[in-house]
């Protein structure tokens, strides 16, 4: 083997060599026992299909108000799963290398510290994805059950009051919007999209923070704080604070600059509601987290590149 | 120090980023509510409601999750019969879903049907109380409604509620508004075609209460008959008889019987079954004679 392909390998950037630090990190995390959340989540699910709401019964489309509460405790429970997944696993993964004495055999060979960073980054949005994965499965099944049962229900209805063919066909259409969609999954893709932007702000915090505690604290307080930006963004470019003192508008105009702007994620509520989520929409807000996610790896590896341990 | 020259570094850099994402986002969320894919913010005073924890929770974008929370709360304050909270919590509970039909709907249910009957049948209050309380919560329901309406104006459901809670005759009927709220479900750009003959015959029987709208509720009428065969149903029949009666047209103008009702047999039927629902508050001038008349003639 020659000089230069010596080099190619021991560059800063190697895929496979990626790949090993990730496949172990999420090997690690699974040994951790954190799939057993997943129990809970299913007796939640089912706990939630079967709730009768009798009080529900007073709109037309009870059938989809049905639905559409299932898939709010569902999502909720996905989007708050996947955000504690993602601080959680990545705050502890540099102090756990430490504590194990893993991370100094990793850095004495010739890894290169980014290299390292974006495996780890990666093992976690891997345990995160596949959490996903598992509850979407899990929620489809269920919602796919309910929804059927629904539809059947609705159709006796109908065929015993006399609807005629066309408004059958379209309470039909109506209560299976409310089911298992691309749009449904356009919402989770957002779910994921949040819980990777605050995994690679978490490993930018752990990267010069000295406890596993204070980056969860901070990445906790960045989430909430990113849900404002829009707020604090509006508030600077329309001019709303042409009163306000100079401290509320540098806090303002600090707060769009630095953080994410989560709010616009929330197009999980739409597609829980059964709305069209249009598929320019879902690009615009993967390009976003690409960049976000980029920015925040870069700068974690700018911090841990020449950090002594 | 060195820590501090790579803060400084960080900073540098996602200002930047931010100064740079900006625009992007700024367009990004502009759209998204134009397509109405993201809420509007909470109001003011909301967070003070939810108390520390559930703000937390829906200021950290799961506001569906505590919404649909709050809902199971508020039917635990329904068991209780406790109409103050139930209230509360469905203020609430639209106040972070405001597009979701259901909640304006069930609140609304909760108030202009459950507590006004709950009050009205309230043995221990002076009859007068409960007829004042009745009152009060039905009024409160139908704000609740027209609140929604108002926030969410394409939405032919919560229209539609109105319409029918104005113009239910075991509530407070008001038919010069339930016609107000059937006219706004109609002009709505959502409503399913197949919803809108129906809901065109609904409106003019609607109008047909009025007796200051009568003739214009004939106008509507005669326009509905020579619409379409489908609107050829014995009740609109019926009723653009009575109203011609009551107004005299004249016979040039007037759709002659031969041609409102299929045939004499099913013409007594009809009338004698609308003659039975008068009480129903539609007109009735000319229907118990034209029974008669029919009852007297030969069978043809």
């Amino acid at each position: 083997m020659n000089k230069e392909s010596k080099m190619r390998r021991n560059g800063i950037f190697s895929p496979s060599r990626i790949l090993v630090i990730a496949n172990h990190t999420f090997t690690q995390l699974v040994r951790m026992k954190v799939f057993y959340f997943l129990a809970v989540f299913a007796v939640l699910m089912l706990g939630a299909s079967y709730f009768e709401m009798p009080w529900s019964r007073t709109t037309e489309d009870s059938a989809e108000q049905e639905l559409i509460i299932l898939k709010s405790t569902a999502m909720g429970a996905m989007a708050m799963f996947s955000v504690l997944f993602a601080i959680a696993a990545t705050a502890l993964l540099i102090p756990k290398d430490l504590e194990d004495r893993t991370l100094y055999t990793i850095l004495s060979k010739p890894v290169p510290r980014f290299d390292y960073l974006l495996g780890k980054l990666i093992g976690v949005l891997l345990l995160v994805g596949s959490s996903l994965l598992l509850m979407d499965m899990v929620l489809s099944v269920i919602l796919n059950s309910r929804t059927d049962a629904l539809i059947a229900i609705e159709m006796e209805k109908g065929m015993q009051l006399g609807w005629q063919q066309e408004y059958l066909d379209i309470r039909r259409e109506g209560i299976a919007q409310q089911g298992v969609t691309w749009d449904l999954q356009a919402g989770i893709g957002a779910i994921l999209f949040k819980a990777i932007i605050m995994a690679s702000i978490a490993l930018l915090i752990s990267t010069f923070s000295s406890s596993t505690l204070f980056t969860i604290v901070i990445s906790v307080v960045i989430y909430f704080t990113g849900h404002f930006t829009a707020d604090a963004r509006n508030y600077w470019l329309q001019n709303q604070g042409a009163e306000a003192s100079t401290q509320v508008k540098l806090l303002s105009q600090g707060a769009a600059l630095l953080f994410p702007d989560f709010q616009l994620y929330n197009i999980i509520d739409a597609s829980i509601e059964g709305k069209k989520v249009p598929a320019g929409i879902f690009k615009r807000l993967t390009t976003l987290t690409f960049f976000y996610t980029a920015i925040y790896s870069v700068l974690a590896w700018f911090t841990f590149r020449k950090k002594e341990f | 120090m060195r820590i501090f020259s790579q803060i400084t570094v960080i900073l540098a850099v996602l200002i930047t980023f931010g100064a740079a994402k900006l625009r992007f986002e700024q367009q990004l969320e502009k759209d998204m509510v134009e397509q109405r894919l993201i809420q509007p913010a909470l109001k003011e005073g909301t967070n003070l409601k939810l108390g520390q924890t559930s703000a937390a929770v829906a200021l950290g974008g799961l506001r569906s999750l505590v919404a649909a929370v709050w809902n199971f709360r508020a039917f635990i304050h329904f068991e209780d019969l406790n109409w103050i909270k139930v209230e509360e919590s469905y203020e609430t509970i639209t106040a972070l879903q405001p597009q979701t039909t259901h909640y304006w709907d069930t609140g609304a249910w909760h108030l202009h049907t459950n507590a006004a009957v709950y009050y009205n049948e309230k043995e221990d209050l002076p009859p007068f109380r409960r007829k004042s309380m009745r009152q009060l919560y039905h009024d409160k329901g139908a704000t609740f409604l027209e609140e929604g309406s108002r926030q969410n104006p394409d939405n032919w459901r919560l229209h539609l509620s109105l319409a029918r809670l104005w113009s239910d005759r075991y509530k407070m009927p008001d038919y010069q508004r339930s016609v107000e709220h059937y006219q706004d479900t109609l002009a709505c750009s959502a409503l399913p075609e197949f919803k809108r003959r129906q809901l065109e015959r609904f409106t003019f029987y609607n109008l047909s209460m009025i007796p200051e709208r009568y003739p214009e509720a004939l106008a509507m009428g005669t326009a509905l008959f020579k619409k379409t065969n489908h609107n050829h149903l014995p009740n609109l029949v019926c009723t653009i008889f009575a109203l011609q009666n009551e107004l005299n047209t004249p016979l040039l103008t007037k759709i002659p019987e031969k041609e409102l009702f299929p045939n004499k047999r099913l013409q007594q039927k009809w009338l004698k079954n609308y003659w039975r629902g008068k009480l129903d508050g539609l007109p009735v001038t000319g229907v118990k004679e034209k029974i008669y008349s029919l009852e007297k003639a030969p069978t043809s």
